[in-house]
């Protein structure tokens, strides 16, 4: 599975390159509107919440692993 | 450290696809405007769905020349994790569909590559209850693996190949749902692309926790037997 995502990871960081910001002016930013930070903070807090979660389940299987190598 | 390398860059990534993504400055597209931002959920939703799908084909193949019980679980574990992200695909895309269509069944009932993308995952849907319906495990894990097989070759021709034979109200004219040179804006890309691969190895990460709490529960049943 890692090697598959090595591979995949490959791939995008060639055409993360080709991808060059437009000159084009007809563009308008969230960040210049209210509240938007708070949206930002808000929507990262959630996600990084997903994260600490699926570690927390890494954490309890690594050691319901340990306990059943253990066994055997 | 070394093995679990992969899940800090999706970590990584999916941060900057959040944190970044909301401040960029997007194209203000007709009708879409801000809506636009949702790309960076919904299309890498679906990126991870097929991802996923895919895996869980190569590892029915895997399990039909190896008759190895892992095989079998990595497949049927995918496919779920490839549900959850269909569904969210969906959420994502009827909320979009509101705004820039306006309404929120649009995407359901003037939309083929919706229609095509519901179908398809309905062919996935049969797939578990079919697992569930037999009860010898050989049988089932071959039986299932056949159809895993079948199933995703239908599932890319029903929403990859179906959607571009009618006209889509996606982005795209003339019959083609996918994104043209006119709606796509390189600052998009600069996100999308990251997001892409955070919502595979996301994907990735789910399925290899639902395999291995499987594995244990395998494990300790053998044991108590």
């Amino acid at each position: 599975m890692a090697r598959i995502a090595l591979l995949i990871a490959a791939f995008f960081s060639t055409t993360l390159l080709s991808a060059k910001t437009s000159a084009e002016s007809n563009n308008f930013s969230l960040s210049s509107g209210d509240g938007s930070l708070v949206v930002i903070v808000v929507l990262a807090v959630v996600f990084a919440g997903l994260f600490v979660f699926l570690l927390t389940i890494e954490r309890k299987l690594n050691r319901l692993e340990k306990k059943l190598d253990n066994k055997s | 450290m070394k093995r679990n390398w992969w899940k800090i860059l999706c970590v990584v990534l999916f941060l900057y696809a959040v944190i970044y993504g909301l401040s960029i400055e997007v194209p203000d597209l007709n009708r879409l405007h801000q809506t636009v931002r949702n790309l960076f959920y919904h299309v890498p939703l679906w990126f991870g769905m097929i991802f996923i799908l895919l895996i869980s084909f190569i590892y029915s193949i895997r399990y039909l020349s190896s008759g190895k019980e892992e095989h079998d679980i990595v497949a049927i574990e995918a496919v779920k994790v490839g549900l959850l992200f269909g569904v969210l695909g969906f959420i994502t895309g009827s909320f979009w569909g509101n705004y820039s269509w306006g309404e929120l069944s649009a995407w359901l009932t003037s939309e083929p590559r919706s229609l095509a993308s519901m179908i398809a995952m309905l062919f996935y849907v049969a797939y578990i209850i079919l697992r569930g319906s037999l009860e010898e495990v050989t049988k089932r894990a071959k039986i299932s693996a056949v159809y895993n097989v079948f199933a995703f070759v239908l599932y890319l021709l029903f929403i990859i190949v179906v959607p571009r034979l009618t006209e889509s109200l996606h982005p795209g004219a003339g019959g083609n749902p996918g994104f043209n040179i006119y709606d796509s804006d390189n600052n998009l890309k600069v996100v999308l692309y990251p997001a892409w691969l955070a919502y595979m190895l996301l994907a990735l990460w789910i399925t290899n926790i639902l395999v291995r709490a499987k594995k244990i529960e395998l494990k300790t049943l053998t044991n108590d037997i």
